[in-house]
């Protein structure tokens, strides 16, 4: 087990973070370590003559998220707060967004026309798959952190 | 490619109950599969029908929506859901 990871451990029990958390970090040091290890297979490859044509950039290897996660931690000093945690696979939301073919041609006039109104002028249906890959790809650098006025702590994030 | 989900977990707890369903999800899918099967003469013969008479916009929807019912039924893996509160917790999770 690596120091950061003892650390990590540490923190947990001691209460200065929660599970989630410990989680999170245990899994950015994974994939930290991982990249490490492409990084270290790159340069033996860069090394070996024979791999010449085929070492990679392991520095740019970037893993794509898994999973999108929605947490709501309650208050700790409040009790009755709901406690949610959902986890949905990026391939479920990729099958949502190619579902956007069954919209009814009306529905999407609505939308474009509610748009408008808000002063935002944007036809929802220039929207490609290609442009919805790349919204699912940014996705990976999304993090939402929100403290609500009870004390519940929201957060958003991919893995 | 994913792999299919195969199993749903849903628990319910509350002060009254304390109830748990495993759902073979791979089973479900797989009838489904072989009740499309079985019936695609049919919906082939719909969808001409449909075409001849002008109905391109249902015809499309119609293979679409069979299609989009697999697709996101396919991509459930990994899916977890995990609400608590004082009373009641429950759990819904694809493996």
């Amino acid at each position: 087990m690596t120091e950061s990871k003892k650390k990590i451990l540490e923190m947990l029990a001691k209460n200065r973070i929660s599970a989630d958390d410990a989680y999170r970090l245990l899994s950015a040091v994974d994939a930290e370590q991982g990249t490490g290890g492409n990084e270290a297979r790159g340069n033996e490859r860069r090394d070996n003559p024979g791999y010449e044509n085929t070492a990679t950039k392991g520095s740019e290897v970037k893993t794509k998220p898994k999973y999108l996660r929605v947490t709501v931690t309650p208050d700790p000093e409040k009790q009755g707060g709901d406690k949610v945690n959902v986890r949905v696979p990026m391939s479920l939301i990729r099958a949502g967004l190619k579902m956007t073919a069954l919209i009814p041609p009306e529905a999407l006039d609505k939308a474009n026309s509610a748009l408008k109104d808000k002063g935002i002028n944007f036809d929802v249906r220039s929207i490609t798959p290609e442009d919805l890959e790349e919204l699912i790809e940014a996705l990976g650098d999304m993090e939402v952190d929100v403290e609500g006025g009870k004390g519940e702590k929201v957060k958003v994030f991919v893995e | 490619m994913n792999r299919p989900p195969m199993l749903m977990h849903v628990k319910i707890k509350n002060k009254d109950n304390d109830f748990g369903i495993w759902i073979p999800i791979i089973l479900l899918l797989l009838i489904a599969l072989a009740v499309v099967i079985v019936l695609s003469p049919l919906i082939l013969l719909a969808l001409i029908i449909m075409l001849m008479v002008g109905w391109e916009r249902w015809a499309r929807l119609t293979l679409l929506s069979i299609w989009a019912a697999f697709v996101s039924v396919w991509a459930m893996r990994g899916l977890e859901v995990n609400v608590q509160n004082s009373h009641d917790h429950i759990i819904v999770s694809v493996i």
